[in-house]
């Protein structure tokens, strides 16, 4: 019985390429459906989760998938803005918490989240340095952005501008990280927080400038009436915002018109979130989503896709299959006059055919475990790893 | 086809969630109290009076007037971790522009009455290009000095902290009762002066008495002098000049003046009575909102009858 | 000495019934060393094969020492050659996969646990044929003269009593077949045991005991059979 094994393994080892060959065939043939099978669930209950633990999400009517692929994952499209207002509406309705949310901003790619303290205690959001965001213009930045970037609490970092030709438009600001989260594998770690109000500076609704009722800010001013100065274009906007100039940092205009490209709504109860849901239910401007149900729906197209991707997956494995055992056959038939020869030394015919089935069993074995093992590195790595495959793609 | 790749980058987040050194609901200490923090004495008048020990109060170490106050970054990070953010509101705290705070702690007392808020006139505001958005002007921030406002924010007070400790509501309640009558003791006694002062010109130190002014009827000018730091001689020639058309005797000053300048005004006429809004705590333990508003009623109470020198 | 191997009345054809093997009677003595010549396909080398109970024939005995090999079931036949015959093949036959060592002990492999004392017969055996540099090397690193000495250490592991060598200097050059076949001769010698080999080389007979013509044998049966 030893013998047989012996006999077996040498032959494995002796081809050590075909051998391989043929266990990462195997491997891959229990991997794929399995592996699919871990992304998939994975990611649906990833997906689920982070939209289940956002019970409704306000926005400006339109797409109800863009607003919540947006709100909760800061991808897709940046919605059409809701104003400032309607996020203080519902706060003063008293039926829940409410948390704004400023997607429209982006630096070295990863999205700038404008919102408030209270979204940090909502995802349960931890620090892994440094502190929480206390002033205007600082960002907290999650453990993906940290990590890309090689960025520090002390460093800063610059958003995007909209437009270099936009003078009175959004403008870059350069803000302080004070904060590294830790690593949460959500949407969290690749998102630059900062203060509502620091995005609607980067929105050049608010800014900084030289103090126009000192004596040298005199080049500035286009005309003055009493009390009331008219600055011109060439006033210095500061484009950082530090702790000697935080002071001269004003908004114009009406807060109440400022933009916020979602709204968190967690209502106290069932009953207020009914209240809610029925009051925006018909509202000219605004829609009033459940993340969850719309989540729902993409997972149901995503499983009625996943159907011809597994039935696209099985014909793989099984011509996989069919070739792994076509390859075992030819070898078989190569090794027809060594085995002969072994029975005219005196091997029995059940010897013959036990050292061969060793072989496919070490082969399978191997294969199986290799396949075990990819699919329990996937369900850790893989969806990390292929979205940075994607990302690194796109 | 972007939508896609958004959809399927969505899809692919993983998992592993875990829990690092501290969330922002981490208190500052350990105590399971309530927490709370305000920005000036008035208020943390009122949350003591009406909550006790029911609850830690927070009120900054802050030298002179707290409105010109800026928080550093520890006394920040004390009011996020607090449980109530107790504010002014009226653009009291400048500093909330450019702050973060939870805003579902975040009371603002004055937000019953913010539309009776006094604008300042005298403010120099600013707009960016003849169609730019304006700066809105300076508001008055002394909201307490009407009494009548004192006791809507003492309201604020009560209400906010009750939603924090429903338990003590019967409590919270019961307290409140007595500041209010005790605040509207205050408010008669003002209005009986002011009724009888009301042709009486005033100058006032700085424009921090608007409240006051409008609910109890004193009428006069606001300078821009420091109680510590004798005027130029131009803010004297200004003060002659509005004095020549206005012709008033007495000048309200938010804290004791300097005797040359005192005695200075003498000179004029002008005899200096100090009411003290109160806006910091006092050194004086003794001499809490209502003792200091009664110090105030007294020196106003002598104004014409007795003709007081200055702080006495 | 004694008839080692005898045989009789042996009739064999392959299921095609293309060629046919009709052996009146051979026997050949323990120790003795025969050479079998006669033409390709005449079937000498299915000569071997039955002596050694690869194949069984249509008719006939064989007998082996006192053993009637024809007459064992399958697996005892089995044993026996493991244990008493030895083979040599003239295509050397060793399995590529294993190292010479391994080679060499294929029949343990085979029927039993390696036991160490195997082990060491082998690397004697080794030493002898002059193969000590590559026991750890696999066949085809070695040349032909090495490849049918490794082949003949693995006949010679059993102390057969019985070695059938089928052409066994074939495909080697004149050293190598004077030096394979002086294995092969002083072992019979040495062990009293028979060796039979089937070989075309004219220069190698002299070294032999017997010469048995393969067609006269046959002929013998032809003539005394009909």
């Amino acid at each position: 019985m030893k013998g047989l094994w012996h006999l077996a393994w040498r032959y494995l080892c002796f081809h050590k390429y075909k051998t391989l060959v043929l266990v990462a065939s195997i491997g891959l043939i229990v991997f794929i459906p399995m592996g699919l099978n871990v992304l998939v669930k994975k990611g649906s209950e990833q997906l689920t989760a982070r939209a289940e633990q956002t019970p409704l999400m306000l926005g400006r009517v339109g797409s109800p998938l863009e607003l919540v692929l947006n709100g909760l994952y800061f991808q897709s499209d940046t919605p059409p803005p809701l104003n400032f207002g309607d996020y203080l509406a519902i706060k003063d309705m008293d039926m829940g918490q409410v948390i704004p949310l400023h997607t429209g901003f982006r630096s070295r790619g990863f999205p700038i989240i404008g919102t408030r303290l209270s979204y940090f205690s909502f995802r349960r959001l931890a620090l892994k340095e440094g502190r929480w965001l206390g002033f205007l213009g600082e960002a907290v930045i999650g453990a993906s952005v940290a990590r890309e970037t090689d960025l520090q609490v002390g460093d800063t970092i610059i958003s995007a501008p909209e437009t270099a030709f936009n003078l009175a438009g959004a403008y870059p600001l350069k803000m302080t990280i004070v904060g590294v989260m830790g690593k949460t594998s959500t949407p969290d770690d690749d998102a630059i927080l900062v203060d509502l109000k620091t995005s609607w500076v980067m929105e050049g609704l608010g800014h900084g400038h030289t103090d126009l009722s000192k004596d040298d800010a005199s080049g500035f001013i286009l005309n003055q009436n009493g009390k009331s100065i008219t600055a011109n274009a060439a006033v210095n906007q500061f484009q950082e915002i530090t702790p000697e100039n935080i002071g001269s940092f004003h908004f114009h205009g009406n807060i109440g018109t400022y933009p916020v490209h979602a709204v968190i709504v967690i209502p106290k109860d069932q009953k207020y979130s009914a209240l809610l849901q029925g009051r925006y239910q018909s509202h000219a401007t605004l829609q009033l989503q459940n993340p969850a149900s719309i989540i729902g729906k993409l997972l149901e197209t995503v499983f009625s896709v996943r159907q011809y991707v597994l039935i696209g997956a099985s014909l793989m494995v099984l011509s996989a299959g069919a070739m792994s055992v076509l390859i075992f056959m030819l070898s078989q038939q190569l090794r027809a006059h060594e085995l002969v020869v072994m029975k005219k030394i005196g091997a029995a015919k059940g010897f013959v055919v036990g050292m061969v089935t060793c072989e496919i069993v070490m082969v399978m074995v191997s294969g199986v475990l290799l396949g075990m093992i990819l699919t329990l590195l996937s369900e850790k790595y893989g969806l990390v790893l292929l979205q940075s495959i994607i990302v690194s793609g796109v | 086809m972007n939508r896609c790749i958004a959809m399927l980058l969505v899809f692919l987040m993983g998992a592993c969630s875990e829990k690092e050194q501290e969330t922002v609901s981490e208190k500052a200490n350990t105590n399971t109290s309530v927490f709370v923090a305000v920005t000036n004495y008035p208020l943390q008048y009122f949350v003591t009076r009406i909550a006790g020990d029911s609850v830690i109060t927070y009120f900054p170490s802050i030298e002179g007037d707290p409105a010109y106050w800026k928080p550093s970054n520890n006394e920040l990070r004390t009011f996020q971790q607090a449980d109530l953010i107790v504010l002014n509101g009226a653009s009291y705290e400048s500093w909330l522009p450019y702050v973060t705070l939870p805003d579902d702690k975040m009371v603002n007392t004055s937000y019953s009455f913010s539309n009776q808020l006094i604008e300042e006139d005298q403010a120099l505001v600013h707009k960016h290009g003849p169609k730019g958005e304006h700066e809105h002007g300076v508001t008055a921030f002394t909201t307490w000095l009407d009494l009548q406002q004192a006791i809507q924010q003492a309201a604020a007070v009560k209400d906010a902290l009750i939603k924090v400790l429903p338990d003590k509501a019967g409590l919270f309640d019961k307290k409140f009762t007595t500041l209010q009558k005790e605040l509207l003791s205050l408010d008669q006694r003002l209005r009986l002066i002011g009724d009888r002062l009301k042709h009486t010109p005033f100058l006032f130190s700085h424009p921090v008495y608007q409240y006051l002014q409008r609910r109890y009827g004193f009428s006069g000018h606001a300078l821009h002098w420091e109680p510590d730091i004798m005027p130029d001689e131009a803010q004297w020639q200004d003060l002659k000049q509005v004095n020549g058309e206005l012709k008033a005797r007495w000048m309200i000053w938010e804290d004791q003046p300097l005797t040359n300048i005192t005695r200075r005004l003498e000179a004029l006429n002008i005899h200096s009575v100090v009411f003290n809004p109160a806006s910091n705590r006092s050194e004086n333990e003794k001499q809490d909102f209502i003792a200091v508003m009664n110090a105030n009623i007294a020196k106003l109470s002598a104004i014409g009858r007795n003709h007081l020198e200055a702080g006495k | 000495m004694s008839d080692y191997l005898s045989i009789r009345d042996l009739k064999f054809s392959y299921p095609d019934n293309q060629f046919q093997l009709s052996i009146k009677t051979l026997q050949v003595r323990q120790g003795e060393r025969i050479a079998v010549v006669g033409p390709s396909g005449s079937g000498k080398t299915t000569l071997l094969n039955l002596i050694a109970g690869i194949v069984l024939p249509d008719a006939g005995t064989i007998m082996i020492g006192d053993q009637p090999v024809v007459a064992m079931p399958e697996s005892q036949r089995r044993q026996f050659r493991i244990r008493n015959i030895g083979l040599v093949f003239q295509n050397f036959e060793l399995i590529e996969y294993l190292t010479n060592l391994e080679n060499i002990l294929l029949v343990d492999y085979i029927e039993k646990p390696v036991a160490v004392v195997r082990v060491e017969r082998a690397k004697v055996l080794a030493e002898k044929a002059g193969l000590s540099q590559n026991l750890f090397r696999y066949p085809h690193q070695l040349s032909q003269g090495e490849k049918q000495r490794v082949a003949i250490c693995r006949a010679l592991l059993t102390e057969p009593s019985l070695l059938l060598a089928d052409e066994p200097t074939g495909n080697l050059d004149a050293n190598n077949k004077e030096n394979i076949m002086s294995i092969l001769l002083d072992y019979a010698a040495s062990n009293n045991s028979t060796l039979i080999t089937v070989t075309h080389d004219q220069n190698l007979l002299p070294l032999f005991d017997r010469i048995i013509d393969f067609n006269e044998l046959v002929a013998a049966t032809e003539a005394g059979g009909r």
